[in-house]
């Protein structure tokens, strides 16, 4: 009679050793860069490029997909949405690159990067 | 009754695909109250599914996912519901291939690749719905998570899979 599978095996380091070296891989190049930006793309469109470490005061940005969003020096999060689950919300602050949260009731998500452009403005308004 | 009979088939697969349905809702409730990131869950109706495609097959498998789908189209709105159904045709597939080819692989190393496909086809789907790649920045996150989770319910279900032969001696092993 065929037995069952047992729990862990040998092989299923493969999978796990090619998605680990991935993420690695992934989230350093997210990383990579000098300067900190919160990009903020809504329908697709990138909207704002803040630099987050030349942020002096909080300030808030209303988007016409019903989310607002909170800037304040060296983070970024979502203060309020009217979409029906709040995971966007419950996201919290965004400090560092590699880190991203999402609206996507709203389409909108924001996440942060590193630039290398020591030229990148402080913050873009397309 | 006969055993194993097309009746009793397909009472199984509404008793599996009413657990995939109170697993999700249950999971949704916990991760509500949690900080996780978006698209990270721990994915426990995948339990019910795996055990489904190694007990029951594919087509099983593939209709409990598409019923799980149409509970979350419904409870929790068309994005949520076109994620769930895009995430879950893929990983049963995927779950169902290498049930098949990969013997070598426990449920485990099974779970973890079908956890992070559903992730990166719920990606795809996303980044195609919206015409954004920007999406793509969830992929470390939603990987890692995958195969920790995946790492989890693979194991929960090399644990329950005892107490399920005892509900349901007669099904097939995987």
């Amino acid at each position: 009679m065929k037995k069952d599978r047992k729990l862990l095996r040998g092989a299923d380091l493969i999978p796990l050793a090619v998605i680990l070296i991935l993420c690695a891989v992934l989230f350093i190049m997210s990383r990579s860069g000098k300067k900190t930006v919160a990009v903020v793309v809504e329908n697709g469109k990138t909207l704002y490029e803040i630099d987050l470490e030349s942020v002096t005061g909080e300030y808030t940005i209303a988007l016409d997909s019903g989310v607002t969003l909170a800037v304040s020096p060296g983070a970024i999060c979502f203060l309020a949405s009217d979409c029906k689950g709040r995971d966007c919300i419950r996201c919290g602050k965004l400090t560092s690159p590699g880190q991203t949260a999402a609206c996507l009731p709203n389409k909108t998500i924001v996440y942060i990067t590193g630039k290398t452009d020591e030229k990148t403005p402080d913050a873009v308004v397309y | 009754m006969k055993k194993n009979s097309p009746a009793q088939r397909a009472a199984i697969t509404g008793i599996l695909a009413s657990l995939a349905i109170a697993t999700a809702f249950l999971e949704r409730a916990v991760c509500a109250a949690l900080p996780l990131p978006p698209g990270v869950r721990p994915g426990l109706s995948n339990i019910i599914v795996t055990f489904a495609c190694t007990a029951m097959g594919f087509p099983y498998a593939l209709g409990i996912a598409a019923v799980k789908s149409a509970f979350t189209l419904l409870s929790a709105g068309v994005w949520a519901g076109i994620l769930s159904f895009s995430g879950g045709m893929i990983s049963v597939t995927a779950t169902a291939l290498l049930l098949r080819y990969a013997k070598k692989l426990s449920y485990a190393g099974v779970s973890v690749i079908s956890a992070c496909l559903h992730n990166l086809s719920q990606l795809f789907a996303v980044s195609l719905l919206s015409g954004s790649g920007a999406y793509w920045y969830l992929a470390p996150v939603l990987l890692l998570s995958g195969a920790g989770f995946g790492l989890l319910t693979g194991t929960a279900l090399n644990a329950v899979i005892p107490a399920l032969r005892k509900l349901f001696p007669f099904i097939k092993k995987g």
